[in-house]
């Protein structure tokens, strides 16, 4: 019998032991810096990990460089994607040019802090100071010792890690250049070329693997004193960690030299400027190159994303941005994914995406002569900005005004243009000798140029990058919609206000061009109303989907960031428009209903009288 | 000759009730195909006139029903037995809970496991929503909806039945009860009323079993397109050709004696969906829904008593109230007798005691763990987890289980095991729905002809596809309630000639 409990307890102890031997309840915890690149390598350095049996933990993002690398000094952090030029500023050391000596060095230094560089993976990501082609070649600046050319102080636009970082930030930029400058800071991407495009700031300071650096043709200045070292990626993991996962080594290797420079940057446009998530976009890489196989594939749009839809032409350095980003503060659990379409009202009621970027115009249909009719199954949630009509015509065209146009080409059916262009022709009572003809952009400014076309009629944001490069061409004319005031249009379409292009917003417009805009907005589905039981109830929800919540509308709004209320021609959701109470001063008298709860009353009367009645004699009744 | 007279009276009797129903029913779903606007536009000003303008004397109505039982369990009437006094359970304790558990269950609570808690819980009555404490009172209010209240409406829809059939050896008809105590009150015209009532609560089974079935179809679209993207969501072509798919089997069930295999199906389907809850309490955060679950019990019954009689008359809420809480509560009314019918037949030789205990706390209990289950997980999600479950049900409902599912290892797997479960409810609940109708209109017969059957298998069938073709599952709600509202005040009719027949009952204990 001792014998047995004897080897019974022997036994217990050795599973123990062996069981905490392995400990693998750690999970890898992978962490990343805030921007679009970082987060696409963290996650595919852990669906590189969780494919090879590894628990993950993911951060992504963690916070900036220096949270980062005390993190995993510290061992909060087991892995995370650095760079050497910026490690070497981390550590206080000069900055070096030659890659493979700066990757050496950093290699070196690192090690007795129990920290091991992987193979690097391929690519630099460089700061670089970007302008606008157009005014840096006006006063003729390449290279950021030219800068000391403006007039005054040099506004920068930068990410806030940049002007913290001491070696290689701000303030050790003009220093060395000997530059007077003020720097405003821009939380993501877009708003970063946003402010640069739109002339707030003078430079920006982006990375080498943008996408928006060729979309945009912005002028990379050169950095003649070699002021900033090479910034090329590579993972960077504590020892413990790869002790405690001995496959780890073999993981990261597999990634050495794997992605290149436009690789990067293509990924990064797919996040930024095309709205796919980050982890899609991880995904579709590492199955592209083999380091994943086919079924580890994520699925395209799960259940789980939250779909904006915006329109073809809505640009997302611009009002798509500002509605994405909005969307995403509003949204912050859910993965917000950007689908483009032609009619973006469409998607959303059919209750495909939850949130759409619709212009003012999208609210109504045109009906006759009198009222166009308001479309009440979505109501606008916030403004994003304004949408101005672009007609366009060949330079050399004898029309000045749209209502010298026969043949119009508006985009494609049903879109923004499309139906701006339809309520303009109306509004301006042009008659049905009038065609507007659908169409995509490119075709229909072939159609122009071959004269099978009067002009192109188009909606969009001012400064919108379509109507930009046209002009720049130097084939293209705006003219204006002259006569809008006249007539009824302002009282059937209040939603169309007056407005002025003013003079040189495009290059070659000389003068200022007469024109309508409208108000863009953010919309969701309205509430259905149900009969005495409003939106409540199993069944209202279950056959509709709900509006957005009143919480995540006022966060919607205070994100965009637009002071600028709700166009009163818009139908708009409840809590954005001021209530006002209607006091009766006498009691009403409903009849029916006093009718139907005395009739309920009377008969729960008699009921309880059918209860207590006495029983009726039965001595009658003989049953034969 | 006399016994020849009355079973010629109790065949054209049957063919009245029979007739007044078909045409009623045809009147109405050929109004509701023809002009939907106008049938929507009368039902739903209908029941929304009634949900909220009388709105308090449904609740008290409902809360009666619970009190009713209460009093049955407890009270003198306790120990008579719902059959002879000689006889034994017809099913073993065992057997008789199972069952009772399957009567429990069905296509609802998976529908609205995670929905409705997420609902309450993003929009709760008179409170802030997406707060811990939103999330206890959203747990309340689910089980006040699917507890105590629904169960106690069918155990006293089937006590009378029970009674009745059982004990006093009558056919199971709803108008039996008026008929035994109230034929001498009301001579003359007691056959018209009788038709009546009975005609009333054929209508009201047949809506409510529409409606459901309704909603039950528009979720397996929802769900074939999470699993399949090729099958489109929303989709009319897709919702008819399940409507046919689900009727096929059960009028294969219905006229075939087939039953057998409808058994089986349905017990491989309670199989399934205790697997399923299983997996989740124990692949979820298994100690946080133990802990919601027993917190929940104890707050539901803990607020019981003024949740039967809150109506929010102070905060404006009527239309909260009537939207969500009198439209289950009259639901359930109209599942009264079909339910009623069930639970009845299972529960030949219990004493009433046994039976109110057995019919009421075992299906709240049940009811209980399953949304502390689902409904807390989905919490855990929202309040500690990855979130975004809240506004994706508030986007579309149909889906919540399956998004909910999602965050579970196995998603693919437990989306097809819930679509089979929920066909199957479906099927199983349209077999009995057009089991009980026939009866009803057979003029109680247990074993009504097969064309009967097949008859209101065809009629179901016609308005489930009318309600999703034309004004949606609102009309359905809206016709449900409409038959359910006169329901109602029958149910009262039949309990108090039940209480005025039992109070001479030998088995009655003095004092």
């Amino acid at each position: 019998m001792k014998k047995y409990v004897f080897l019974l307890v022997l036994g217990m102890l050795a599973t123990t032991l062996s069981v905490g031997c392995q400990s693998t309840g750690k999970p890898l915890h992978i962490g990343s810096k805030e921007f679009t690149e970082q987060l696409v390598l963290g996650e595919m350095l852990a669906q590189l990990a969780e494919n090879n049996n590894i628990p993950v933990k993911r951060s992504l993002p963690y916070g900036n460089t220096f949270l980062c690398s005390e993190a995993l000094k510290k061992g909060d952090l087991d892995l995370y994607v650095e760079y050497n030029g910026t490690a070497l500023t981390l550590l206080g050391q000069p900055p070096i040019s030659d890659g493979d000596e700066a990757f050496k060095r950093v290699k070196t230094l690192f090690k007795p802090l129990g920290l091991i560089w992987a193979e690097r993976l391929g690519f630099a990501n460089n700061f670089e100071l970007l302008m606008r082609s157009d005014r840096a070649a006006a006063l003729k600046i390449e290279t950021i010792s030219d800068l000391a050319k403006l007039p005054s102080q040099i506004r920068f636009v930068s990410p806030e890690e940049w002007i913290e970082r001491p070696l290689d930030g701000l303030s050790a930029l003009t220093r060395r250049y000997g530059l007077v400058a003020t720097a405003q800071m821009a939380n993501s991407k877009s708003k970063l070329y946003h402010e640069l495009i739109s002339g707030n700031a003078d430079v920006a300071v982006g990375y080498s693997t943008d996408g928006h650096i060729e979309d945009y043709g912005l002028t990379v200045l050169r950095d003649d004193l070699r002021f900033f070292p090479v910034y090329e990626a590579a993972p960077l993991v504590h020892l413990d960690a790869m002790r405690r996962y001995p496959a780890l080594p073999g993981i990261l290797a597999e990634l050495a030299n794997a992605i290149d420079t436009n690789t990067m940057r293509s990924m990064n446009r797919a996040v930024e400027l095309e709205g796919e998530t980050v982890a899609a976009v991880a995904n579709r890489f590492l199955i592209e190159t083999g380091l994943l196989p086919e079924d580890a594939k994520i699925p395209s749009a799960t259940p789980k994303d939250l779909l904006l839809a915006i329109g073809l032409h809505d640009d997302l350095s611009g009002a798509g941005g500002k509605a994405l980003r909005a969307s995403r503060s509003a949204f912050p659990k859910r993965r917000v994914k950007i689908v483009r379409h032609s009619t973006p009202k469409a998607l959303l009621t059919a209750n495909q995406a939850r949130i759409a970027l619709l212009g003012a115009e999208a609210f109504y249909t045109v009906a006759g002569d009198g009222l166009p009719i308001q479309d009440t199954t979505v109501e606008a949630l916030g403004v994003i900005g304004h949408r101005m009509a672009h007609v366009l015509a060949v330079t050399d065209s004898p029309v000045h005004d749209i209502g010298q146009m026969k043949k119009i080409g508006a985009g494609p059916q049903g879109g923004a243009s499309y139906r701006s262009a339809e309520i303009v022709v109306d509004g301006l009572a042009m008659g049905d000798a009038v065609d507007i003809i659908a169409g995509t952009l490119q075709e229909q400014v072939s159609m122009v140029q071959k004269g099978q076309l009067d002009g192109i009629f188009l909606m969009v944001a001012p400064g919108a990058r379509q109507v930009a490069e046209l002009m720049r061409s130097g084939n293209f004319k705006l003219v204006s919609i002259d006569g809008w005031q006249e007539g009824n249009a302002l009282m059937r379409f209040p939603f169309f206000r007056l407005s002025r292009i003013a003079a040189g917003s495009y290059p070659g417009q000389s003068t200022a061009i007469e024109t309508i805009s409208a108000q863009t907005v953010l919309a969701g589905p309205s509430p259905k109303e149900d009969l005495g039981t409003g939106n409540a109830g199993p069944v209202a929800v279950a056959t509709s989907g709900q509006a957005i919540s009143d919480a995540i509308i006022l966060k919607l709004n205070a994100s965009v960031g637009v002071e600028e209320k709700i166009d009163p021609a818009i139908p708009s959701a409840k809590i954005l428009r001021p209530q006002k109470e209607v006091v009766e001063k006498k009691l009403q008298t409903d009849y029916f209903l006093s009718g139907a709860n005395a009739l309920v009353l009377i008969a729960v009367v008699y009921l309880l009288y059918l209860f207590f009645a006495e029983e009726k004699r039965r001595k009658r009744r003989s049953k034969a | 000759m006399e016994g020849v007279k009355e079973k010629r009276s109790g065949r054209q009797l049957s063919q009245t009730v029979f007739w007044i129903s078909v045409v009623f029913c045809g009147a109405i779903a050929i109004w509701g195909i023809a002009m939907p606007q106008s049938m929507t536009g009368a039902a739903r000003a209908l029941t929304g006139f009634c949900l909220t303008g009388l709105g308090w004397f449904y609740l008290l109505l409902c809360t009666f029903f619970v009190i009713f039982s209460g009093y049955m369990a407890m009270g003198p009437y306790a120990h008579i037995k719902l059959g002879q006094d000689d006889e034994e359970p017809e099913f073993t304790l065992v057997s008789w809970l199972a069952m009772l558990f399957a009567a429990g269950m069905g296509a609802g609570l998976l529908f609205w496991g995670v929905a409705e808690p997420m609902f309450h819980f993003a929009s709760p009555p008179g409170m802030q929503g997406g707060t811990p404490e939103a999330a206890v009172q959203a747990m309340v209010i689910t089980n006040f909806h699917w507890g105590f209240h629904a169960w106690s409406i069918y155990a006293s829809a089937a006590l009378a039945l029970a009674y009745f059939g059982f004990r006093k050896g009558m056919p199971s008809l709803v108008s039996t009860p008026i008929r035994a105590e109230f034929k001498d009150r009301w001579k003359g015209q007691i056959d018209p009323i009788c038709h009546v009532v009975d005609v009333i609560s054929v209508l009201a089974i047949i809506f409510g079993l529409a409606g459901s079935l309704a909603l039950g179809i528009l979720q397996i679209n929802a769900g074939l397109h999470v699993v399949f993207e090729a099958i489109p969501g929303g989709s009319h072509t897709v919702q008819i050709t399940l409507v046919i798919l689900v009727s096929i089997m059960f009028m294969l069930s219905a006229s075939t004696g087939l039953d057998k295999g409808i058994k089986i199906l349905s017990n491989i389907n309670m199989a399934i969906a205790l697997l399923i809850l299983l997996f989740v309490i124990f692949l979820g955060p298994t100690r946080f829904i133990l802990e919601v679950f027993v917190n929940t019990f104890g707050t539901y019954v803990t607020q019981l008593f003024q949740m039967s009689f809150r109506l929010f008359p102070y905060k404006g809420l009527g239309e909260w109230t009537a939207g969500w809480t009198l439209t289950y509560l009259i639901w359930w009314v109209a599942w009264g007798p079909f339910v009623g019918v069930f639970i009845a037949r299972i529960s030949r030789g219990r004493t009433i005691r046994q039976f109110i205990l057995g019919v009421v706390l075992i299906p709240t209990l049940f009811s209980v763990l399953w949304f502390a289950a689902f409904g807390g997980t989905a919490f855990n999600i929202e309040l500690f987890g990855a979130g975004g479950l809240s506004d994706l049900i508030m986007q579309d409902v149909t889906r919540a289980l399956f998004a909910f599912f999602g965050y579970f290892p196995f998603t693919s797997l437990l989306n097809i095991l819930a679509l089979f479960l929920i066909f199957v409810f479906l099927v199983t609940s349209a077999d009995s729905g057009t089991f009980v109708v026939s009866m009803m209109t057979s003029d109680g017969d247990l074993n009504p002809g097969v064309v009967r059957k097949l008859t209101w298998g065809v009629i179901i069938v016609i308005i489930t596809i009318s309600t999703l073709l034309g004004g949606g599952v609102s009309v359905a709600k809206a016709i449900a309630i409409t038959g359910a509202i006169p329901f109602s005040l029958i149910m009262v009719l039949q309990i108090i000639a039940f209480l005025r027949t039992i109070r001479n009952d030998p088995g009655k204990e003095a004092g």
